[in-house]
């Protein structure tokens, strides 16, 4: 981090003061779910018993329909929901570099014909992904990691892509070229570094919108299995309960809602200190 | 059982419900606040006002409304109010529809059927022979491929019919089948005056707009919304107390509860917290009654360890079945331990068969004979079913004390039985099901045999398969017995599937609704007669 | 003009032959079997074979696409493989719904994010601009069923002011009773676009007004409010169009959890229930429906973009 940034940081942080809840919330959520073995309960052992019990001293979030603790059950879940909301920007952000890259680098024919795939990928209907899905996919995490991961990197090749192709008329890039420099040790070497503004902004969208997707595919039965947890499939298994026990849908819910909101605010905190060019087109 | 007396009934499957429980002794007509003494008005006290309407909730649009095609639950509830049958059997007790008798000839090889005189169409053209003569010739017509097409085959041979009078048909089998008096009263008559010169019943559009004998007529179909069905005043067992019975699709569970707690739908089923729950209500009355359904987990055969009988068995000891269901169905109330795998209802039921009491030890003993090791089992469920998930997180708890490694995989319910019917799938070893086979235990033998369209744990046996055939042309009802209960014995011995319990279905019905008695609680479309609904004054 | 806009449409056949075989292989190589959802347990091999063959499922794949898409010049769509009836009625019955959502969704969407986004960057750093951006924060990060399921627990349930059920009461066929009905499904699908085009709007009112031109007409005596209405407006709208055309598919394919959760007779049900059933003729037409759509809407708003901002051109 040079010192403009540091002095950007502090100006942001200085105007936009609730920054730092946000980034309070994230470290707690991730912390959190890294030390949710540290609960007394075991967030899988049913206990017919105490089913459905409401919140109280004993189990803060209550418990679910099998006697678990729901507050146990919520870390778990985290750990789920983050695994997979960065494991999958992980991949998307690898794959969507990588050809963005490639795209706008080379150009000519390999570009049009990456950029049309990205076309195709991009008109497919979101129904036709949970036909995917349902079809070849085992439910579990392993599967909505590569889903996600598979079907989010398009936007991200977009905007490397239109990065690319402004950097590859610097003279530096002209340069290293005209010196016979490899292709590809060009793009490692001097195309992505300068464009690591705008891949950190994009991951850190990226994991919101990917814990997002996640907990509508679990919501739907296509994610996680039991007895483990998401937010999304807690979600899920609290619907039958709106009535009777309604902290079941609202714990799971809040909790996506804050981090989704912390990732977003985060995200544009970066945009706004790193100051990307082009990274307006990440929203669409 | 008006419909169709054998129907594999998947769990839970196009309504948005869960099933409850069951109880053996039973008879499906009685409902359930009569031994609990819950807070239902008295029959007597009810003043029936005529009018009014029932909202039922579906899951989604029925198929096909053509009797011929119904092989979901929605469908043939709709069906079920637009069609009659001929008649009913449910136990020894014969109710007569559309039929006004059915005689048997001494060899067992023709049926007679009258017909009752001054049934109407819904278009208001009178019921005929020819009409259900016409309806015979398309059933065993190859070309309309209708479901029940291979059971009018018999031995080879298509039945043959002919009529007797304007109101009486004679229907000659080619060789004696015990079973096929079931067949005939799944019989629904279909309209000759409409569906005559239809090439394909399927894609008719008299389908949009079926003409049939029920209680019930077609008003609207809002496609993806309601059925709107409005009272038929001429019909032949006297006229509908309600003017509308509609069905409301709703898709999604938790808004067909809420919509029911707002009144806006007047009847579904319930599970066992909901019917604790609503049976405190005074807006609400709950009942049970018996499915004859059983549920039951299979042990799929392409798995090398599950393929060795002492596995199989070792599980079965494994698994305490009263835990199961408790941790399921809450108590033994809603839900009766099953130890064969025909229902109580079903002929020659019998419980002498090995009972697999909880023994761990035992379990593990026979784990050691067989030699196997370290085995990893994936159990598949239906992911929306409660019950099958906390059966199978029961289970996983279980079989982790003799060493067994169960992994979960909970799945959609469409993605689940093309998986289920899958041969070579290997996915899953262990697998959630239920039934409803109906009282004729020859319909058992789809699921038994080699090559039945039900054997999907591909199961074969040469002698067992013989007895199969043996029993429906055994007239000799004791040899009959002693056969099918020797199959009984056999399957568990075998331990082919670990039956788990008879569940009781558990409905609600909002506190207005009065006539659930008299209109007899079935199977599949909960009211076997929806023209003795009323709403109570 | 167009010239352009044939040239487009020509170039987009390719793309659609394309998306149009990936689709169907990717739909019929999946393991499963359609014939498989609708036996019964009477049915024997022969008559399973029997429907195997009257649906056309007998064949080759490369020789069920060639019929799929001999039928699809001639118009014909196919027969649903759960129901029989013609794809095309079954498309008739759900779409008005869904466009009706889906499209008054969108017109409430692009009105108040209009209006917000102006606001807030007329009012930049001030308690309102914070407080629509706070809002709009929550928009894009809210999980759409769960916001589906506060609404029907607070107005349905808690309240019992809304129906929570279907696009109107039985027998009722009023505008009134219509509109109660959508009211919720109406919230929960325009939220989240609202905030996103609240923010876009924002922030491309912003960097107009910094442009020179801004100053310049100032600087010739226009009233300010009129600089803002009209120059200014006029060039931020063009992400709006451009997200739009991204979402006129949705206008067809509509959405499948708000419409399961408040039960809306709508396409995303009809769609995400043929996948369940195997219904591949349905699958095929919603696919194509949606990717024409997609192409279409790029189109448009192409030629949008050409019309409000004549400094670009139409080359692509």
């Amino acid at each position: 981090m040079n010192e403009v940034t540091i002095k950007k940081t502090k100006e942001y942080v200085k105007k936009n003061k609730s920054i730092k809840i946000y980034v309070c919330i994230i470290s707690i959520l991730i912390l959190s779910s890294i030390f949710a073995f540290l609960s007394p309960y075991d967030p899988t052992k049913i206990d017919i018993n105490n089913k459905l019990v409401s919140p109280n001293k004993k189990h803060i979030f209550g418990t679910d329909d099998l006697g678990r603790d729901y507050f146990t059950r919520a870390l778990y879940g985290g750990r789920v929901s983050l695994t997979v909301g960065f494991v999958s920007m992980i991949i998307s952000m690898t794959i969507g570099t990588l050809i963005g890259a490639i795209s706008g680098y080379f150009g000519g024919r390999i570009d049009s014909f990456l950029m049309r795939t990205v076309d195709i990928i991009m008109s497919i209907p979101s129904f036709f992904i949970i036909l995917i899905i349902n079809a070849y996919f085992k439910p579990g995490i392993a599967s909505i990691i590569l889903i996600i991961g598979l079907f989010g990197w398009t936007s991200v090749a977009r905007i490397v892509r239109s990065e690319t192709l402004t950097l590859k008329e610097r003279e530096y890039v002209l340069c290293s070229k005209t010196l016979g420099g490899n292709n590809f040790w060009i793009i490692f070497r001097h195309i992505i570094p300068n464009i690591l503004s705008t891949i950190i902004v994009s991951s850190t969208l990226n994991v919101a919108s990917a814990i997002l997707t996640e907990s509508s595919l679990s919501f739907l039965g296509f994610g996680v299995v039991e007895p483990f947890s998401s937010w999304g499939s807690m979600l899920r298994n609290a619907q039958k309960y709106m009535q009777d026990a309604p902290y079941l849908a609202a714990f799971p819910g809040i909790l996506i809602l804050l981090t989704v909101l912390s990732f977003n605010v985060l995200g544009d905190m970066l945009r706004d200190v790193l100051d990307p060019r082009n990274i307006q087109s990440q929203k669409f | 059982m008006k419909f169709k007396k054998i129907l594999v009934l998947f769990l839970s499957l196009i309504l948005v419900l869960s099933v409850g429980c069951g109880e053996k002794e039973e008879v499906s007509t009685e409902p359930e606040n009569e031994e609990n003494g819950t807070n239902v008005v008295e029959g007597s006290e009810e003043k029936i006002k005529d009018g009014g309407m029932m909202v039922f909730g579906i899951g989604d649009d029925p198929k096909i409304l053509h009797p011929f095609y119904a092989t979901d639950r929605v469908t043939m509830t709709i069906d079920n109010a637009l069609f009659d049958p001929l008649f009913v059997r449910d136990g020894n007790e014969t109710r007569y529809y559309l039929a006004e008798n059915v005689s048997v000839s001494e060899d067992n090889l023709t049926y007679t059927v009258k017909l009752k005189e001054g049934v109407k169409w819904h278009d208001g053209e009178n019921l005929t022979a020819d009409d259900l003569i016409f309806t015979l010739e398309k059933l065993i017509d190859e070309k309309q491929n209708a479901n029940a097409y291979q059971n009018f085959i018999i031995g080879g041979k298509p039945i043959s019919f002919e009529k007797v009078d304007d109101l009486t048909v004679k229907i000659i089998l080619p060789e004696v089948s015990v079973p096929f008096i079931e067949t005939l009263a799944g019989v629904t008559p279909i309209a000759k005056h409409i569906f005559e010169g239809e090439e394909d019943f399927t894609k008719s559009e008299k389908n949009e707009n079926p003409i049939g004998t029920g209680p019930f007529k077609m008003k609207e179909w809002n496609k993806g919304e309601s059925i709107i069905l409005e009272r038929f005043d001429d019909y032949h067992n006297g006229k509908p107390h309600l003017d509308q019975v509609v069905y409301r699709v709703v898709a999604d569970s938790n808004a067909a509860n809420v919509a029911f707690e707002n009144g806006e739908i007047s009847v579904r089923y319930i599970d066992v917290n909901e019917y604790e729950k609503y049976q405190n209500s005074n807006d609400f009355k709950v009942y049970g009654f018996d499915e004859g359904m059983l549920n039951y987990m299979a042990f799929k055969l392409n798995n090398d360890d599950l393929k060795d009988k002492k596995v199989r068995q070792a599980i079965a000891y494994a698994l305490d079945k009263e835990e199961i269901i408790k941790g399921a169905y809450d108590s033994l109330e809603y839900a009766v331990p099953a130890y064969t795998v025909l229902t109580p209802q079903t002929l020659y039921y019998t419980e002498d068969v090995n009972k697999y009491e909880h023994n761990v030890e035992l379990a593990k003993d026979l784990l050691k004979e067989s030699g196997k090791e370290n085995i990893k089992l994936t159990l598949g469920y239906i992911s929306t079913s409660k019950e099958q998930e906390k059966e199978a997180l029961i289970i996983q708890q279980k079989l982790k004390e003799i060493g067994i490694e169960l992994e979960l995989m909970p799945l959609d319910r469409g993605a689940f039985y093309q998986k289920l019917f899958e041969p070579d799938n290997r996915d899953f070893d262990l697998v959630f099901n239920g039934y409803i086979m109906g009282q004729e235990p020859d319909s058992y033998k789809l699921i038994f045999t080699k090559g039945g369209p039900y054997n999907f744990v591909g199961y074969e046996n040469e002698e067992m398969d013989k007895m199969w055939v043996q029993g429906p042309m055994e007239i000799d009802k004791a040899k009959r017995q002693e056969l099918y209960e020797n199959i009984q014995k056999q399957i568990m011995d075998e331990m082919i599937q670990y039956p788990i319990c008879y569940p009781k279905a558990l409905i609600a019905v909002s506190g207005n609704i009065g006539g659930v008695e008299e209109s007899k609680l079935m199977p599949i479309f909960i009211f076997e007669d929806l023209s003795k609904l009323y709403i109570i004054e | 003009m167009t010239r352009f806009v044939i040239k487009r449409i020509i170039q987009s056949i390719p793309i659609l032959i394309i998306i149009s075989i990936i689709s169907f292989s990717i739909i019929r190589m999946a393991p499963g079997d359609p014939v498989k959802v609708f036996i019964t347990p009477q049915m024997t091999y022969e008559q399973i074979e029997r429907t195997r063959t009257r649906l056309g499922l007998d064949k080759p794949i490369y020789i069920q696409y060639f019929y799929w898409i001999k039928n699809l010049l001639k118009g014909d769509l196919g027969y649903s493989f759960i129901n029989y009836q013609p794809v095309i009625k079954l498309i008739k019955e759900r779409i008005g719904p869904t466009i009706g959502l889906m499209g008054i969704s969108m017109i409430i969407s692009v009105i108040l994010s209009i209006a917000l986004g102006t606001i807030s960057a007329v009012y930049k750093d001030k308690f309102l601009d914070k407080f629509i951006s706070k809002v709009c924060y929550i928009g894009i990060s809210i999980p759409s069923f769960w916001f589906a399921m506060m609404l029907i627990y607070t107005f349905s349930l808690k309240f019992k002011i809304l129906p929570s059920l279907g696009m109107r009461s039985i027998g009722v066929k009023s505008t009134l009773d219509l509109i109660k009905h959508g009211i919720m499904p109406v919230i929960v699908l325009s939220f989240p676009n609202t905030s996103i085009l609240t923010r876009y709007i924002r922030s491309n009112v912003i960097d107009e007004m910094d442009e020179n031109y801004v100053d310049m007409l100032r600087s010739k005596g226009l009233n300010y409010k009129r600089i803002l209405y009209v120059h200014i407006l006029k060039n931020s709208l063009l992400p709006v169009i451009t997200i739009l055309g991204m979402n006129l598919p949705s206008l067809v394919s509509g959405a499948f959890i708000t419409e399961s959760i408040f039960g809306w007779p709508g396409m995303g049900r009809l769609g995400v229930g043929s996948i369940f059933n195997f219904d591949y003729p349905v699958i095929m037409a919603i696919t194509m429906l949606s990717s024409v759509m997609l192409i279409v809407g790029n189109l448009v708003s192409d030629i949008c973009y050409s019309i409000v901002d004549p400094r670009i051109k139409l080359i692509r």
